[in-house]
């Protein structure tokens, strides 16, 4: 009997701890003094099969309530990290987590508060209202109102059926529907890629509603003219080497960027690249001066001149 | 959320997994349906012509014509449905879908179990039904109720009963034994091939049961007088079996 009441009271020890160490976490980040990230990638290790490893000791933390641009050339591993951090993939070394457990163990609990919206997917051939009716009720703080708005803003019927769709259209369809699952984490791989000028103006629409404080929303795109006005957060991914991880505002803080005729001095440039105008440029701002992000211009300097940029950042 | 197993998340899957494919779904039984009739009607129109018709066994022929090709239509069509265990998720696109469907890995398998095990012997009795149904209303327009106005399943398990219990008891557990593993191997090859699954699999039961019949027919050629002595009669060979797939497994 005294064993039993020692185990009892190890138990009820146990558990008292496990709240205690819960609740004081949970007040310390409502106070703001405990930062954790959503989203963490602890040295992630990565390879298909045995070909080359795509990633290596790869860290990176994702905050909440931002629009992250993943950017990077064709077969860096875009997709593959989104792959990853949605735990479709597993890493071959380190850990992905998300809200603190594994993404890898595919806790339903997870997976409902984090939407992939891939780069090709298929609809089944069903009504919007059956296919809302069949999927919606797996993620709890799915709404009804958002999916409308975003319907509307992409001009699109609610009384439509999928396998009537153009792929354009589809992806507008998949695209509200995954705003309107309200999930926590939202992983998008090329939202861009086949849909028209028109809709690629509605798209930053849709998304600039769409957002709020408790919503992260990865974008993983080489076409980084359709989303540079909706980022807060840039990731340049290059041969699994981050070149690039800051805020849009440390961005602008830290570069000026300026048009500038062919014959101008550019002798303080960063990076320049011909344009229309004369000469793109970046420049470090000094004076604190306001402009407007160049992602693409960025993009390139980071692999034209990479220790330049990068040492601003360190500074 | 819960994260164990969870009896509402289950039933959301089964229902997500059951209407999302509603056509398919339909499509199957109307093939069920549509085949057994065509079956039952060719039998009996074959059966009520005069060359062949006896009064006395007509019924009872036509059942055991059609319990054989039940017999050898419910596996293909069963072995169709195992196959497809996978068919969510046949596909990148789909897999990636499905994948990312919030329930747990048990639920999705069991789900998909459910859905190709249970799925298909409802609607084989709804198509069964359905079939006899429209055989009696032939019967009953046509001529043939002097014949076949009798109740067809009725006659089958007669049939069942008089040939396949008591000493052949034994016969009808191999067969049975056999027949469930035949489809279990359906469940296999849908879970390794997600392309053409079902003809991958009978592909490969073909060719397994070609060399298993060329490899015993070795064995039992090489050993005739042995054979000829303890294995003369069906059952002997059952239970000889039996006892051989016991020692592999106790």
């Amino acid at each position: 009997m005294p064993i039993l009441n020692k185990v009892k009271a190890i138990v009820l020890f146990k558990r008292l701890a496990t709240f205690a160490v819960y609740y004081l976490s949970n007040t310390l980040k409502d106070l703001g003094i405990m930062e954790t990230a959503m989203l963490q990638i602890q040295k992630l290790s990565f390879s298909y099969g045995k070909k080359r490893m795509l990633f290596r000791d790869f860290s990176l933390d994702i905050e909440a309530g931002k629009v992250i641009g993943l950017l990077g050339k064709n077969g860096t591993g875009k997709s593959t990290l989104l792959y990853l951090m949605c735990g479709l993939l597993r890493p071959k070394k380190g850990s992905i987590l998300f809200k603190g457990v594994d993404v890898w163990r595919h806790c339903p609990d997870l997976l409902s508060d984090m939407y992939l919206l891939p780069e090709e997917f298929m609809l089944p051939s069903l009504r919007l209202k059956e296919f809302v009716c069949l999927n919606a009720p797996f993620y709890p703080r799915f709404s009804d109102e958002i999916l409308r708005s975003c319907l509307r803003d992409f001009n699109l019927d609610s009384d439509i059926h999928l396998g009537e769709l153009s792929m354009g259209q589809k992806k507008k369809v998949r695209m509200s529907f995954a705003l309107a699952t309200n999930t926590r984490l939202l992983l998008m791989d090329e939202p861009t890629n086949g849909l028209d000028i028109p809709s690629k103006s509605q798209f930053r629409k849709v998304m600039a509603t769409g957002m709020n404080d408790e919503k992260t929303v990865v974008i993983s795109t080489h076409q980084v003219r359709d989303v540079d006005r909706i980022l807060d957060h840039i990731i340049v991914i290059d041969e699994a080497e981050l070149l690039l991880n800051q805020s849009v505002s440390k961005v602008m803080e830290k570069l000026f960027f300026a048009e500038q005729e062919v014959n101008a001095p550019a002798n303080e440039a960063l990076y320049m690249q011909p344009s229309v105008y004369g000469n793109s440029v970046i420049l470090p701002n000094a004076t604190g001066e306001d402009s407007v992000l160049n992602l693409e211009i960025l993009f390139n300097a980071l692999f034209e001149a990479r220790e330049k940029i990068q040492r601003l950042f360190n500074e | 959320m819960k994260n164990s197993f969870s009896i509402m998340r289950f039933a959301m899957l089964l229902r997500h997994d059951l209407l999302g494919d509603w056509k398919r779904n339909l499509w199957y039984f109307v093939c069920l349906y549509s085949v057994m009739t065509l079956a039952g009607l060719m039998f009996m129109g074959n059966a009520l012509s005069p060359s062949h018709i006896n009064p006395a066994t007509a019924f009872h022929d036509y059942a055991v014509r059609m319990f054989v090709f039940l017999s050898v239509f419910v596996f293909a069509m069963w072995g169709l449905a195992l196959s497809g265990v996978m068919f969510p998720a046949n596909t990148r696109e789909k897999q990636i879908a499905y994948l990312m469907l919030p329930a747990t890995r048990a639920e999705k398998f069991v789900s998909r179990l459910v859905i190709v095990v249970l799925g298909p012997c409802i609607m084989l009795v709804a198509a069964a039904l359905c079939m006899e149904f429209t055989r009696q209303l032939f019967v009953w327009v046509s001529a043939g109720e002097e014949y076949f106005s009798g109740n067809l399943f009725h006659e089958i398990m007669v049939h069942f009963r008089d040939n396949f219990s008591g000493a052949r008891a034994n016969v009808s557990a191999f067969v049975t034994i056999l027949y469930a593993w035949s489809l279990s191997c359906f469940l296999l090859g849908g879970n390794i091939w997600h392309r053409r699954p079902f003809l991958k699999t009978l592909s490969v039961l073909t060719l397994f049961n070609y060399v298993a019949v060329m490899t015993t027919d070795s064995i039992f050629e090489r050993n005739r007088g042995y054979f000829a002595e303890n294995l003369a009669t069906v059952e002997q060979v059952t239970v000889f079996l039996i006892h051989c797939l016991q020692s592999l497994f106790v």
